[in-house]
């Protein structure tokens, strides 16, 4: 029976059954692709640190550092990089890149390709570098050009095609130079270098447990402030990096699963209103209310089938296309990586589509359980069972049950996300909780909307318009449905249009206009007066010098940094009892080195928030040094006004003791000369290890000139040219866009499939009235206008709905991002994107309601 | 004599396999204006049809339909709605109201077709709803009103254009006996008052009685007139 009854829909069904399909397919490529990557960190580990543990520094290793890498044993190679400019053959302008100088051996695992084939070994035996191909190619030189870098000229051997394994952040935002291990070691340039690492790679025994080792050694680890990576944590960061993106963009595959469930059920509940006179006859012929809900059920049950099926199959497509497009991965994935669908994710993602979709399609048959055959005997047969269905205690069960399931599948999806297992948890609560406020948002708007239509239309109005309008509350219109469909894939693509302007705003050069765009670091102190007319020479404006004093934390109000950090769990946040408070100390807020500056006044970019600025200290008094400290970092080592720190003066073995007597906020964001420690003039000006000059210029010839000149005169002078870091990380930021661009496509093709239900369901509803009008004489022009104004009007709701929350959620970003700066809400890009969205819905209605405007008036007659 | 309603030789054919069925053969009817007429017959016999071709609402095969002087039967789809929107009114078996309007609103659509709004239309609809006893039900939708009055809104929505010609497609046909009696009454009163012409379709023999003039159709083919 519920295929006879569906034979005359079939088609109409199995286009409904569509909407769930690309919600499917987003979670089968979604977590086939999370496996995959997954898989293929955890069976490079290794080679993604080229090394079984590495342990690094900011400073030469010590003799105790050199004795424990001894003890630890095994193969071992060393690495020393930095960041400086670099000339290249006839090129006169010099670059900021990072150095790497590797020992022979390196790496341990995985492999390092050239072009030519073997550099990689040359450069242990001739003096040499390799460059990447992007870099060579951006300096205008090729293999064989001699490269200027500090002291030493060195020929380009080849070019990296496949580079040796890094764990610094920093590379990626210059591009990277390796040599020997020996060539840089040697190097003049290197004692002069404040941006240095210092690592060591082992090769050890396999029986060895290495983080259980490295925890044997962690007193001297901790003692000498060496930071250590094993391969397993290097894997499980990258991991955990994966699994983030994966929570973020499966949301984006839930969201779309979903809305193609309500459109299920939109679509379910047109066909089954259509379908009551049926369902009454059959209870009078002597049907039970369960077998009659059964007929529907089942078909409702086969499109969910039909519908994860042709979502599975487009999914597993689409991770066999995108496997064969490997290479272009290359590129972006900084290892090899098989693409291919994962049956486990396959099986879950068919369980999750089927399940959502079933619970959806329940919602309206329940109405089947109240047509009574009464209605048979009464024209309005088609409206038993309709009424009341808020009130229905089932409905509400089965809502629940639906939110439960998806609460259930969620958890399940994303169990496996971390160790603990909250984490799946919270996860599942959050996706829960976006979808009902972001779709109950979407429908209470909607609502609010189209009330304040209706307190907004005059009788005044043609005739076309208000009918136009009173189209929104016909019965079985499914406006809410289109409030979903349209106001979700809107939400979701509006917001990320905002965000990428934000951003684009946020790292806009205009944004940063009067603020330093040019930082010279590596200044030496004597120079520092002719380094600014260097820059004035070069036609940029100075605008600050900043002396560098180099500090390391040794004791925290009377214990000792080795102390706390000795202490199991490091939850050392004392009070004034000496009683732990509990709070954790971030392990790299003591082992770091604080580059702190001192001068009179406070910057532009700083407010006091507690405390006296103190600007002059007098050395004679011998007392000790009143400093301000940032409130954030002062937070995290649990010190206030009046307390006691010791820091080290790095460079030349010297303790001074500190008293923070003032605590300051500081606007990182202004991206301009701030410090976490400033001290007052007179007290350390003795201990400067180096110049910080900042400079601004908006003119890319007057930079490059800059760079050349200080290139010229001090070798050993990064300067860092702002408006190129800000185009890498634009890249970088539009790469990430791209992969979340591609998952809203995905909500936009279901909402369009919804949509096209929604308007293939109402269609009979339209012809009707389209009819009735015709026969009291609308001409088609008239009938054509009525339609347009109702699919405007719905586009507009939908529209205004979804932009106005993904504005709000832009506008709280905005906020928090930039504060008290201007931030110019991009009205074009609002109006423009929704004009488009609304143009191309009313299209796409006009196309679908093709001939209902033609539709013989005769059928009136005909009933 | 003034003939509102002319037909010459009206045939309406369908196909129907590999032969044409013909469901109205060569009618010929004149009808006066201002009169009375019912179109009757077994069911099957093609009276909604002649309806439908009388009003310009279908195309007929063959034959020529003459309506308020014109000749509609090459008349363009515009032209003819055009016709009905200034000269016709229907009344249906099941009421054909809009379910997204007020009684009030359905009453003056036709005349908002014709890009008549406003006061005066208002004022109009406002006296045939009270015309029909519904004055007090105006802002009422149609499923917050029974059988009968929504058909009683149907037959002030046909009249507030003072069409020429109106047709009623069993006007009766789904209500109860007392709600039929009020309905034809009303209809035939309010008909005279405004000298349109009506022509409706029935079973109820007496309610076809109550006309000038009987159309009897038997298998397509005109009976008697």
């Amino acid at each position: 029976m519920a295929y006879r009854d569906s034979r005359a829909t079939k088609w109409k069904l199995v286009l409904f059954s569509t909407s769930i399909v690309f919600g499917v397919a987003a979670l089968v490529i979604i977590g086939s692709l999370k496996n995959n990557l997954n898989d293929s960190v955890k069976g490079q580990s290794k080679s993604l640190l080229g090394a079984d543990v590495q342990i690094g520094g900011r400073q030469e290793f010590s003799k105790t550092a050199v004795d424990l890498m001894k003890e630890i044993g095994g193969e071992q190679a060393r690495e020393v990089s930095f960041s400086t400019m670099m000339r290249m053959g006839p090129n006169p302008s010099p670059r900021l890149v990072t150095i790497r100088g590797v020992e022979s051996g390196f790496p341990f695992y995985g492999e390092v390709a050239t072009s030519p084939v073997g550099m990689w070994d040359a450069i242990h035996s001739e003096e040499g570098v390799l460059v990447e191909e992007s870099f060579l190619i951006s300096m205008g030189g090729e293999v064989g050009d001699v490269v200027k870098f500090g002291d030493r000229e060195l020929p380009v051997l080849g070019t990296l095609d496949q580079a040796p394994p890094s764990s610094s952040g920093f590379s990626a935002m210059s591009p990277t130079v390796v040599t020997s291990f020996d060539v840089v070691s040697g190097s003049e340039l290197l004692g002069s270098k404040s941006l240095s690492f210092h690592r060591t790679y082992f090769k050890l025994p396999e029986v060895r447990d290495h983080k259980k080792m490295l925890e044997e050694y962690e007193p001297v680890i901790d003692s000498e402030r060496l930071r250590t990576v094993t391969a397993t944590e290097r894997s499980e960061r990258i991991e955990r990096s994966i699994n983030n993106l994966y929570l973020f963009l499966n949301l984006i595959g839930f969201s779309s699963l979903f809305l193609g469930g309500i459109g299920i059920a939109g679509a379910i509940h047109i066909h089954i209103s259509e379908r009551i006179p049926s369902v009454v006859t059959l209870k009078c012929l002597g049907c039970t209310s369960a077998n009659a809900f059964a007929i529907y059920f089942i078909q409702g049950v086969c499109m969910g089938v039909l519908g994860t099926v042709m979502g599975l199959i487009l999914g597993c497509g689409a991770i066999v296309l995108l496997g064969s497009f490997t290479g272009v991965l290359s590129d972006v994935i900084p290892f090899e990586i098989v693409i291919e669908p994962v049956w486990f994710e396959v099986v879950k993602s068919g369980v999750i589509g089927f399940v959502i979709s079933v619970c959806f399609a329940l919602l309206p048959l329940l109405k089947l359980r109240n047509v009574s055959p009464l209605a048979a005997l009464r024209q309005d047969a088609g409206e038993a069972g309709q009424k009341g269905a808020g009130r229905d205690p089932l409905r509400w069960l089965i809502l629940f049950a639906l939110m439960g399931a998806a609460f259930l599948l969620a958890w399940i999806d994303n169990s496996d996300l971390g160790k603990r297992g909250d984490k799946g948890l919270l996860a599942a609560g959050g996706y829960v909780g976006f979808l009902v406020i972001t779709f109950g948002l979407l429908l209470g708007c909607g609502f609010l909307l189209r009330g304040l239509l209706r307190l907004f239309v005059r009788r005044s109005w043609p005739f076309t318009v208000r009918q136009g309008f009173s189209a929104l509350y016909r019965p079985n219109n499914q406006t809410s449905i289109f409030m979903l469909s349209i106001g979700l894939g809107v939400f979701f693509l509006f917001t990320l249009m905002f965000m990428q302007n934000i951003l684009l705003q946020w790292l806009s050069p205009e944004r940063l206009e009067g603020r330093p765009n040019i930082f010279m670091v590596d200044v030496p102190p004597e120079d520092s007066e002719r380094a600014e007319e260097v820059i004035v020479e070069s036609g940029s404006k100075p605008l600050g010098a900043a002396p560098i004093i180099q500090l390391r934390l040794t004791e925290i109000k009377g214990r000792s940094v080795e102390e706390i950090l000795s202490e199991r769990g490091n939850k050392n946040r004392y009070g004034e009892d000496g009683k732990r408070k509990g709070k954790k100390i971030p392990g790299w807020v003591l082992r770091r080195s604080f580059r702190s500056t001192f001068r009179s006044e406070l910057s532009d970019t700083e407010v006091l928030t507690d405390g006296a600025w103190e600007g002059r200290y007098d050395a004679s008094s011998g007392g000790v040094i009143p400093i301000s400290m940032e409130v954030k970092i002062a937070e995290d080592l649990g010190v206030g006004i009046g307390d006691r720190i010791t820091m080290e003066i790095e460079g030349f073995g010297e303790e001074v003791e500190l008293q923070i007597a003032s605590l300051r906020e500081v606007d990182w964001r202004s991206m301009d000369l701030n410090f976490f420690i400033v001290l007052p003039e007179g007290a350390v000006d003795n201990y400067v290890a180096f110049n910080i000059l900042t400079a601004r210029s908006d003119s890319a010839e007057a930079r490059a000139e800059l760079q050349r000149a200080m290139f010229a005169s001090w070798p050993s002078v990064s300067v860092i040219d702002l408006s190129l870091i800000l185009k890498t990380v634009q890249s970088v930021l539009n790469a990430a866009g791209k992969a979340i661009q591609v998952m809203s496509l995905f909500t936009l093709i279901t909402g369009s499939i919804v949509l096209i239900s929604a308007l293939l369901s109402g269609r009979k509803v339209r012809t009707r009235e389209t009819v009735l009008l015709r026969t009291l004489g609308a001409s088609q022009g008239q009938i054509a206008r009525i339609l347009a104004i109702e699919y405007a009007l719905l586009a507009t709701l939908a529209t205004v709905a979804g932009a106005g929350l993904a504005a709000l959620a832009s506008s709280l970003l905005s906020q928090n991002l930039f504060e008290a700066e201007a931030y110019v809400f991009p009205w074009a890009l609002l109006l423009v994107g929704a004009g488009v969205v609304i143009v191309v819905t009313v299209v796409l209605g006009m196309l679908l309601s093709r001939g209902i405007a033609k539709t013989p008036p005769m059928a009136s007659l005909k009933g | 004599m003034n003939f509102i309603l002319e037909t010459t030789d009206l045939t309406k054919t369908y196909p129907s396999g590999n032969s044409e069925l013909t469901v109205l053969d060569a009618v010929n009817i004149q009808i006066p204006v201002g009169s009375t007429a019912s179109i009757v017959g077994p069911s099957g016999s093609g009276k909604t049809t002649l309806l439908g071709l009388c009003a310009g609402l279908d195309r007929a095969s063959s034959g020529r339909v003459l309506l308020d002087g014109s000749d509609i039967t090459d008349f363009s789809e515009g032209e003819r709605a055009k016709l009905r929107r200034e000269s016709i009114g229907f009344i249906f078996q099941n009421f054909q109201l809009m379910p997204n309007l007020t009684a009030i609103e359905n009453v003056v659509i036709p005349a908002e077709l014709q890009g008549k709004s406003g006061g005066e239309t208002s004022r109009r609809a406002e006296e045939l709803l009270e015309r029909v006893g519904l004055g007090s039900r105006m802002r009422h939708y149609p499923k917050q009103l029974s059988g009968g009055e929504q058909q009683r809104v149907a037959i002030a929505r046909a009249f507030i254009h003072e069409p020429k010609i109106l047709f009623a497609d069993e006007p009766t046909g789904n209500l109860d006996e007392e709600s039929s009696v009020l309905i034809e009454d009303m209809l035939f009163e309010i008909n005279k008052e405004l000298g349109t012409t009506l022509v409706l379709v029935t079973h109820d023999n007496e309610l076809a009685k109550k006309t000038e003039h009987l159309i009897k159709l038997k298998g397509g083919k005109l009976v008697t007139v």
